[in-house]
């Protein structure tokens, strides 16, 4: 075994599985630090589920490294891997009790009666159900469930807790409520967690890091700020939030700042985030809540105008959608307050927004 | 826990060697080995034995084929057993067909009572059954007596050992392998189809046989198949019934047997009868396999199981899923929805024809506390003398040791052998999975006689024949079966993600079996158990011709008994068979309530 120190709990380097001609997890590679919280996210089917068995050892990858708390264990078989794992639909074993239920990996481990007790009873009042110990699974809600294999999973400290989905089959309230609670747990227990969920918002809430999936790729890795601020390609800006995606061609560069000629009708200028060459087509995003429709543009801003098509009040934002540029509809929210004045659909206005708002994304700039 | 990233590590270090490299090939088909063994050495190495005496085994020929078919009698007799099935087949599918639209018509409960009635006679050995009819149909039977008393008639009909005697059995014997499949059929189509068909102008009678019997016409075609199948092989039931004119070819087989010892010509007969039956199996597969779930013998033994379904256990659904899905998708409708109107006519046809089935059963009771020396229904005076009889007669006790012993064993035996076998089926990955399912299935349907006759031969050079190990490894052979098929859909029930939750909590793979999956699929496996006793202590053909003057099983002697004896001894040992029978199920039927009211598996809870 390689002794190098490593301050990562996982390791995963080049992990690769093909399921005949699906490629459903191509040379992935991610790290995950102590103490972390990491979410894969991503569409169903883009490979999450995949590389989360890979790491739990439920499926062997076709090439490729995990590595857990440095120890190579690609390969190794799930029971001698440190890991604890939450099913979407709990896996709970229905012929046991709960306590027993709770008890089951530390039974496999060898611990004392004594021991067990007190651990299983430590860990009920961890997810807050210290009285259900003597109760068959099945007598619980779903929510209860959730929690015992929560418990179960954190009554033994494995390295790491992987997630898959762990909250898709309960109600909307219930899911809020419980993406809270784990994202104190782990707070208060200094666990190690990787997350699947098809979830952005969710994704948001909870996680320290943020792995974005896209057809077996990592297609972007970090905080929610940065994924949501600056997002590296129109798939990333476009399946966290809501983003417009505009096409511009480059005019050239100043200072650390993109010139960008938007459809010949306005100027744009973005920070320089990569190397871009005067007449390139590129594409870059704004989020509709840092469009501003305005009547006197501040200077220093970018500005395009346009004609209002749509006003839409959905509660507490008010969502507007402008046409510019002749064709393309940019929307823009704001929000909604009694005395707005309000512009009409039909009302030409000038939208503006901050240059720092403005991202340039990467990949092919062609509109589709 | 509150220490924050304290790992655990240390408690289930792996070991580094094998994390590096890709395991190999998984060791979960090796389960398959004790069962593949045992088919081999006790089905298939005896079957190719056969299959070389009848080519000559010094040297080869097809004169023993050559004489099979210039015998005129032989082949007079072989015309005569596929008529005789044929017909079989024809009344079970026009009595079987009522009863299955019956059912349909029915309600939850009376849908059930029926597929009780349907299947109570399979609790019941064949040869009680077959026993049942003898008293009814003989000289001073019950419906001899009955005309007699009547005044209809002077003299006894003959009724027992003609053509007539043997339909009746066999019908009684074959009716829930076309009942089960039919209803399997009915109930995925879409009876709102009649309704419509109505609504368009055709009257009822045309809506029935231009629109549902056409449907299900792919239950019709396996119901047929698979009566024609079992009939064509079928031993006891001509054999105690039938007289001299109506001895089938599988009765000339055990003759050359066992009065000729013509061994040349029984093996040449045995692979005739053999690849007939393989042919028409493929048949089934082939026609139908597309059309109804199941191969031919997979429903064959799902219908024996059905002898469970009494007490709506699971198998009542997973029967009928595995029977039917012969409709296509578009013209399925709800299962549940009943047609609007019944022929009463079918329904009169049903109802008698499931009495018939159940009377002779009844029968039994009163007839073994008859205090006459011979066969007298009703009985004129009563007496427990042949409980007595039975109970004092060495001759009658030992062989119901025996056959408690052989079934014990196979009942141990076949329950592990199957069970690992079911594992590495359900959940190992492996080329040639659907081969070797139908390999270690093909003992229940390929003729019990041609099975008898091979480990005959087989045993009687290793010095087998007429010893307990005989006995309990050709009884394993169609014990086995059962057990595979009923482990091996309970483990298709559990829910994989709870074996993968073991293994993620630290679980071997083996401790995972033996913590999860077992617990869970306990009362599949307490049902295999109860079959794998009953396929040994049922059996009969096989008994026949392995027993020896000091080793017979209860079947064997019983067989002697109503061939060679009058007395009711008989009739006293069939009632205490089918006690017997019921109490060990009830029995099963509590260890298994037991078992899943903790929650575990063969039930719905965590059905995938
Ligand atoms: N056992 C399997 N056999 C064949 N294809 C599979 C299997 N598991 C996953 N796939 C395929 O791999 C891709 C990724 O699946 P998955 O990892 O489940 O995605 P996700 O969890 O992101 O929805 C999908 O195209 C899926 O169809
Ligand atoms: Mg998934």
């Amino acid at each position: 075994m390689n002794a190098q120190a490593s301050h990562h709990k996982l390791e995963i380097s080049e992990l690769r599985k093909t399921y005949g001609p699906v490629t459903a997890v191509a040379r992935v590679s991610l790290d995950v630090g102590e103490g972390e919280f990491v979410t894969l996210l991503g569409p169903s089917g883009s490979g999450k589920t995949t590389l989360l068995m890979m790491v739990a050892g439920l499926t062997w990858p076709d090439s490729g490294e995990v590595r857990i708390d440095g120890r190579r264990c690609t390969y190794l078989p799930s029971h001698k891997r440190d890991i604890g794992v939450v099913f979407q639909n709990y896996a709970l074993f229905p012929h046991l009790s709960v306590h027993e239920n709770i008890a089951f990996p530390l039974r496999m481990r060898r611990m004392s009666d004594q021991d067990i007790s007190r651990k299983v009873g430590q860990a009920l009042e961890t997810v807050r159900l210290p009285d259900v110990g003597a109760r068959e699974t099945s007598a619980l809600s779903g929510g209860q469930q959730q929690r015992i294999a929560l418990a179960r999973c954190i009554v033994y400290e494995p390295s790491i807790i992987l997630m898959d989905e762990p909250l898709g089959a309960l109600d909307k309230k219930l899911r809020e409520e419980m993406q809270l609670e784990i994202k104190h747990l782990h707070e208060k227990l200094g666990i190690t967690v990787l997350y699947v969920t098809h979830d952005q918002e969710e994704a948001m809430v909870m996680s320290d890091k943020i792995c974005l999936f896209n057809e077996g790729s990592i297609e972007q890795v970090g905080t929610p700020e940065e994924m949501y601020f600056s997002p590296r390609s129109k798939f990333a800006a476009s399946f966290l939030g809501e983003s417009n995606i505009l096409h511009a061609s480059v005019k050239g560069t100043r200072d650390d700042r993109a010139v960008l000629d938007f459809q010949g009708s306005a100027t744009v200028e973005a920070p320089l985030r990569f190397d871009v060459r005067a007449g390139q087509d590129v594409a870059f995003m704004v989020r509709p809540e840092s469009i501003v429709i305005a009547d006197e543009p501040e200077s220093g801003r970018n500005v395009v105008e346009g004609v209002v098509r749509d006003r839409i009040l959905t509660g507490g934002v008010t969502k507007y959608f402008v046409e510019v540029a002749g064709e393309v509809t940019v929307s823009a929210t704001s929000l909604t307050m009694r005395s707005e004045r309000g512009h009409r659909p039909g009302d030409r206005v000038r939208l503006d927004w901050s240059v720092h708002d403005t991202v340039v994304l990467h990949g092919d700039g062609a509109a589709q | 826990m509150q220490a924050s990233g304290t790992s655990s590590n240390g408690a289930l270090a792996g070991s580094p060697a094998t994390a590096g490299a890709k395991p190999g090939p998984s060791p979960v088909p090796l389960l398959l080995a004790p069962a593949l063994i045992l088919l081999l050495g006790v089905f298939i190495v005896p079957l190719l034995g056969v299959l070389f005496e009848s080519v000559g085994r010094a040297e080869f020929t097809v004169g023993h084929y050559i004489e099979v078919f210039d015998n005129e009698v032989l082949m007079r007799v072989l015309v005569r057993t596929i008529v005789l099935s044929l017909v079989v087949t024809a009344i079970c599918l026009l009595l079987g067909y009522p009863i299955a639209w019956v059912m349909l018509l029915s309600s939850g409960w009376m849908q059930r009572f029926i597929a009780l009635l349907i299947v109570l006679p399979l609790w019941t050995s064949l040869l009680v059954r077959t026993y049942a009819w003898m008293v009814i149909l003989g000289r001073k039977g019950l419906v001899n007596e009955t005309l007699i008393t009547l005044g209809a008639i002077d003299a006894p009909l003959t009724l027992l050992y003609t053509r007539f005697s043997v339909y009746i059995g066999m019908v009684h014997i074959m009716l829930p392998f076309m009942v089960l499949p039919l209803f399997a059929v009915m109930r995925r189509i879409d009876t709102s189809l009649l309704s419509g068909a109505w609504s368009l102008g055709a009257n009822r009678p045309m809506a029935f046989f231009f629109v549902f019997l056409p449907l299900s016409m792919p239950g019709i075609l396996a119901g047929s198949l698979l009566v024609f199948i079992l009939s064509i092989g079928f031993f006891v039931t001509p054999a105690l019934l039938g007289g001299l004119g109506d001895t089938t070819f599988v009765m000339l087989i055990e003759r050359q047997v066992n009065r000729l010892g013509n061994w040349p010509l029984a093996a040449a007969m045995s692979v005739i009868l053999l690849v007939a039956t393989l042919v028409l199996v493929i048949v089934y597969n082939r026609v139908l396999s597309s059309r109804v779930d199941g191969s031919a013998l997979s429903t064959a033994v799902w219908v024996r199981l059905m002898s469970l379904a009494a007490f709506g256990s699971f198998l009542v659904e997973r029967i009928v899923d595995t029977l039917a899905s012969a409709v296509p998708r578009t013209l399925r409708g709800g299962p549940r929805q009943r047609p609007p109107s019944t022929f009463p006519f079918a329904a009169i046809v049903a109802w008698a024809t499931i009495l018939l089935m159940i009377f002779p059963i009844a029968i039994l009771y009163p007839l073994s506390f008859s205090d006459a020396p011979y066969l007298q229904f009703p009985p004129a005076e009563y007496s427990t003398r042949w409980y007595e009889n039975y109970f004092a007669r060495r001759d009658w006790v030992r062989p119901t040791i025996i056959s408690f012993e052989v079934g014990f064993i196979v009942m141990i035996f076949g329950t592990v052998i199957g069970t690992a076998a079911a594992v590495a089926l359900a959940r190992g990955s492996f080329a040639g999975k659907k081969l070797v399912l139908g390999l270690l299935l093909s003992p229940i349907i390929v003729p019990t006689i041609i099975s008898a006759v091979a480990l005959y031969y087989v045993f009687a050079t290793l010095g087998l024949v007429g010893t307990r190990t005989g006995l309990v490894l050709a009884h394993l052979i169609l014990a086995v079966p059962f057990v595979i098929v009923v482990v091996a859909s309970a483990l298709e029930r559990v829910d994989p993600a709870l074996e993968q939750a073991a293994g993620t909590l630290g679980a071997t793979r083996f401790t995972t079996f033996r913590k999860v999956t077992l617990p869970l699929i306990r009362p599949a496996v307490i049902t295999a158990a109860l079959f794998a006793f009953l396929a040994s202590f049922d059996e009969v053909v096989i008994a026949i011709f392995l027993s020896g003057v000091r080793i017979k099983t209860l079947p064997k002697r019983m067989w002697d008994g109503i061939r060679e004896e009058i007395d009711p001894t008989t009739a006293a040992v069939a009632a205490l068979l089918v006690t017997l029978t019921v109490v060990l199920i009830i029995l099963a039927e509590v260890l298994r309530a037991r078992a899943s009211r903790r929650g575990a598996a063969g039930h719905d809870q965590f059905v995938k």
